[in-house]
């Protein structure tokens, strides 16, 4: 049946996709060019591979397809010193990108590397080793319910050390509770800082936000996350004030629990003598059923995938899924967000695009190695060494991989930037890191890539490719084509006119087709319009 | 136009927006511009991310308010040693004296306490944001129209609070870089300096963006403008191409292309700057004080570096921004702000020295101050730590400012006291950060009439009279007063 489908498509179907996982899906066969616009939304770049897919089946099978694919391999950090208990972070990064380019769970990637920029842990104050158990809960549940989420990571022994539960113990009459996991739980992993409407948008009394929460609630939860500690190291006595443990979840200890009552949201009040565990149980679900929880997540997640400022009537759309059962299925809503009329609309119009938005680092460093075909020395997990320039090229354009300044991520979702023609603020986040010499460090990437050699990294086989094109002897209609081929990876479509005229114009001092080609993708690649998804 | 004329023409506005310039105003603003033009100025922002727990930043140890005791019984675990002669360096408060009040810094902040001696550092106590002056009873029952701060004890919030001055909005623009915008606007910087006027050395900030100008981004170290291009035919070709796609790109008009302009538009200041700062940064004698290798050391010997390329840059006022993070210590505190303050006390110290040695021409006009979210609980948490909470103690130092005083109004240091916004000990601010911006703009040449636009929160303190009991008494609220 389904070799049927992919015959009406005329597709080659020499290529072995995973069709084990396609179930429900409707298949239905879409151009190239909107297979490819829809790629650079749901994956780090669209290859040739996976726009054939897309274009045989359809969006919703790719999706379905990717969402039953297995996470790609995430190893723990490498442990240098034994006896200093010493690990490496650098393989773990490096594997981000290597997974990136070679990995097929493309869109779970993009769903943890999105979940991982509202939940936040940095390596900036974590040790190495907790890094990797984290990730592979985001990649565990990345198309899971948001509430198993909220539980995981609350119980992670690194958000535990990051934000403080870990060891946190009931207060006393001179010494308050830790608050805070308690506050950031609240502003930034779940329900916000003011309450919302479903479409995102904030609920206002006389024209001001209202405060979706107070001083006392934070302390309320404070004190409801009371009483845990790392787990106890195998053949070790546990007690409260357990020696760092970054495999296991936290366990609890009543005893350092405070069992008086508390206030949390929604009018609750926690009885007296809970135990830690069912305070936790009910603190997390008291917030996951907050009506914030849908437009704050969907919101967020819209901007990493689709556009930086959508419309309230999108989000809207998507926190009906949200808040449909079961509640919080992120499996449905990467689905909505990225089947939505507001996502698909430039599919066939590019005037019905929405805004769009910048590429992050990270999406921008991805994509350029995976639609050039890059192929990366694989990460050294055994000796812990360094691979790739990868890291440092990364760090010098704002993003270091796993190391986010603070709990606020690398920039935050509400950061604006006001357009120049218009003088109208709007929503841009990944602008934060956008300083004139960051965005110089862009171009230096391509120049790095396109002239010299990045280490570790090689795209010898396109360059050839595009050298061949021009010939032993370039002439004006050679390499003519050589730019046609260069956009078309790049940014895709055809050439504009004055594009091609500018980039023809600048090689008149070059005499050989290898820095003709060298010339083209520099300037190609340094164009804005290809770090922008939209 | 040329400068004069441009000048004349905004002190003439100036006069219009009902600017004090009396009878020959004209003429005395435009003496006094050209005062203000032959001596170099420059405000050096430290913004200390994440809340940096003033309580312990600065103490009282034997005052007419608080002593240490009261101190001590509250901060419990947290309360640092009191000062002692016979304690071994760096573990005891470093006692500094006030009038007939004792004082105590940080144990690791020694080199401060020689600038205090030398009265090249101010404190100004319990600053913090503000919408118009605020009671405890106004702050346990706020009026209908609320007048506090969005979000209190939100870093983010908070530290867009500080950076813009305007709390109460979701401003796109910062006090800096207004700041910067007037200063354009009254020719303080000549008409021939096109390199901005604010530069931050630790990436982008609210504090920094203006809303007619932009600031510049200068990683410390780092090579600066683009790579790859030598002295070729073949290179200038390419750099005349990627400049030409770069224009394409700002012209694009097309629905949803903003992204891409504003892209293009930071890029094209990018480079210009840079080009304008290589020329610059060539001929230069370059810092010969030795400054650590941590990321403030480096940031403050950038902006060193900077200030000394001044005049290449034709520049006669320059903002830099500054940043040390790590400051939110919910836990381990004692450890954590030690070790802070341990790299901002070294950096401060050769930053001080590099204005005695190779900026000495300019030193008394180079004031650095610091920024943070808030300050923590007095009150510590069960877990080594405490937690967020609002007005803060900050410093400024430098030649020109009159150092060795305390400024503005030290808390009661008691829980649930006057000062404090509930029970834990997180004080009301009694200064607005609107006050303590204002007093460096009008030493930086802002007229008064001005300040409005960079702070426009500003006229809720200016009339003494009408502050609260529990405010500190300035005879003008605009001018604390640390800048004379």
């Amino acid at each position: 049946m389904r070799f049927f489908r992919y015959s009406l498509a005329g597709i080659v179907l020499t290529i072995s996709f995973n069709f084990s996982a396609l179930g429900n899906c409707r298949p239905a066969a879409v151009s190239t060019a909107a297979a490819t616009r829809f790629l650079t939304q749901a994956s780090w770049a669209p290859t040739a591979e996976a726009v054939a897919q897309v274009a045989a089946t359809g969006f919703d099978c790719y999706i379905e397809d990717q969402i039953a694919l297995p996470a790609s391999p995430s190893p723990d950090a490498t442990l240098t010193d034994p006896v200093k208990q010493t690990y490496v972070l650098r393989p773990v990064q490096e594997a981000f990108f290597y997974n990136a380019v070679t990995g097929k769970d493309q869109l779970r990637q993009r769903m943890a590397w999105a979940l991982g920029q509202i939940w936040v842990v940095s390596a900036v104050k974590l040790k190495a080793q907790a890094i990797p158990p984290y990730n592979r809960i985001l990649q565990r549940n990345a198309f899971g319910t948001y509430d198993v989420l909220m539980k995981e990571v609350t119980l992670s022994p690194a958000m535990g050390r990051y934000l403080d539960m870990v060891n946190n113990n009931k207060p006393t009459a001179t010494k308050g509770a830790n608050e805070n996991y308690a506050r950031e739980l609240l502003q930034l992993f779940t329900i916000g800082l003011n309450v919302l409407h479903d479409d995102g948008t904030a609920f206002l009394i006389a024209d001001r936000p209202v405060p979706a929460y107070s001083q006392d609630i934070v302390e309320g939860f404070a004190r409801s996350f009371t009483g845990w500690t790392y787990a106890p190291l195998p053949g070790t006595v546990s007690r409260f004030g357990n020696p760092e443990n970054y495999t296991d979840p936290m366990v609890a200890f009543a005893a350092n629990h405070d069992n008086d009552a508390k206030q949390i949201l929604s009018g609750v009040v926690l009885p007296i003598r809970q135990t830690p565990e069912s305070d936790l149980n009910s603190a997390l679900m008291n917030i996951f059923n907050h009506r914030n929880v849908g437009p704050l997540v969907c919101r967020q997640l819209i901007q990493h995938f689709v556009t930086s400022d959508p419309s309230p009537a999108f989000v809207n759309r998507v926190v009906n899924v949200f808040n449909s059962y079961p509640r919080g299925d992120l499996k449905a809503v990467i689905r909505a967000i990225l089947l939505d009329s507001e996502a698909r609309g430039g599919d066939a119009y590019a005037d019905f695009a929405a805004a769009g938005f910048l590429k992050e680092p990270a999406l921008f460093l991805n994509g350029v190695l995976r639609r050039l075909g890059a192929t990366i020395v694989p990460p050294d997990f055994a000796k812990g060494a360094g691979t790739t320039g990868l890291i440092t090229v990364s760090t010098n354009l704002g993003q270091n991989i796993f190391y986010p300044p603070t709990v606020f991520n690398y920039y935050a979702p509400d950061y604006k930037i006001t357009d120049g023609q218009t003088r109208i603020a709007a929503n841009a986040p990944e602008f934060q890191l956008m300083s004139g010499a960051t965005a110089m460090s862009r171009m230096d990437v391509w120049n790095t890539l396109a002239f010299g050699k990045m280490t570790g990294v090689s795209i010898d086989s396109i360059l050839l490719q595009w050298q061949n094109i021009v010939g032993t002897t370039p002439t004006a209609t050679s390499e003519a084509a050589m730019v046609d081929a260069v956009f078309a990876t790049i940014v895709g479509g055809a050439t504009p006119k004055a594009v091609k005229d500018t980039v023809l114009a600048s090689f008149k001092n070059l005499k050989t087709p290898k820095s003709m080609v060298s010339t083209a993708l520099y300037l190609i690649g340094s164009k804005w319009s290809n770090q922008v998804v939209r | 136009m040329n400068s004069r004329r441009r000048f004349l023409r905004n002190a003439l506005q100036a006069g219009a927006a009902g600017a004090t310039l009396g009878r020959f105003g004209v003429l005395n603003a435009f003496a006094s511009q050209a005062a203000a033009s032959s001596s170099y100025k420059a405000l050096v922002c430290v913004f200390l991310y994440g809340g940096n727990d003033s309580n312990n930043l600065i103490v009282p140890v034997s005052t007419s308010g608080s002593n240490y005791s009261s101190y001590a019984a509250i901060r419990q675990n947290l309360a640092l040693p009191a000062p002692s002669n016979s304690a071994a360096a760096g573990t005891t408060l470093l006692p500094i004296g006030f009038g007939n009040d004792t004082y105590g810094l940080h144990p690791q902040l020694a080199a401060l306490q020689n600038l205090w001696n030398t009265k090249r550092l101010a404190v100004v106590a319990n600053v913090g944001t503000l919408v118009a002056p605020t009671t405890r009873t106004q702050f346990l029952s706020p009026p209908s129209t609320s007048t506090l701060p969005n979000n209190l004890f939100s870093h983010s919030d908070q530290v867009a609070g500080m950076q813009t001055a305007t709390p109460l909005g979701f401003a796109t623009n910062g006090w800096g870089g207004r700041l910067a915008d007037v200063i354009a606007q009254l020719g303080l910087n000549p008409i021939s300096a096109t390199f901005p006027a604010l530069v931050s050395v630790t990436g982008t900030s609210l504090f920094g963006t203006g809303a007619t100008t932009h600031p510049a981004a200068v990683p410390p170290g780092a090579a600066i403008g683009l790579q790859g291009y030598d002295t070729s035919l073949a290179a200038a070709d390419r750099l005349f191409a990627l400049k030409s796609l770069l224009s394409q790109e700002l012209l694009q008009t097309s629905s949803g292309a903003a992204l891409i302009r504003e892209a293009a538009s930071i890029t094209q200041n990018g480079i210009n700057d840079s080009d304008k700062l290589n020329v610059a940064l060539k001929g230069a004698k370059g810092i010969g004080t030795a400054f650590p290798t941590t990321s403030i050391g480096q940031q403050l010997l950038e902006v060193a570096k900077l200030i000394q390329v001044r005049s290449a840059l034709g520049m006669n006022r320059q903002i830099f921004f500054c940043s040390l993070g790590g400051f939110d210590t919910h836990s381990t505190q004692l450890t954590d702000q030690a070790t802070l303050f341990t790299q901002l006390n070294a950096a401060l110290v050769s930053f001080e020295q590099s204005l005695d040695a190779e900026l000495s021409d300019v030193a008394g006009g180079v004031t650095l101050f610091t920024e943070s979210d808030f300050s923590r609980t007095l009150q510590p948490n069960s877990n080594g730590g405490s937690d967020h909470a609002w007005g803060s103690h900050h410093l400024v130092l430098g030649p020109g400012v009159q150092g060795g005083k305390i400024y503005g109004k030290f808390p009661s240091l008691a829980l649930n006291s006057n000062d404090d916004a509930g029970g834990e000990g997180r004080w009301i601010p009694t200064t607005a950060v609107d006050q303590y911006g204002a007093t460096l703009a009008q030493w930086f040449g802002v007229p008064k009439a001005y300040l409005a636009t960079v702070f426009p929160n500003l006229a809720n303190f200016q009339n003494a009279s009408k502050l609260p009991p529990t405010y500190p008494v300035y005879a003008d609220p605009t001018n604390v007063g640390f800048m004379g």
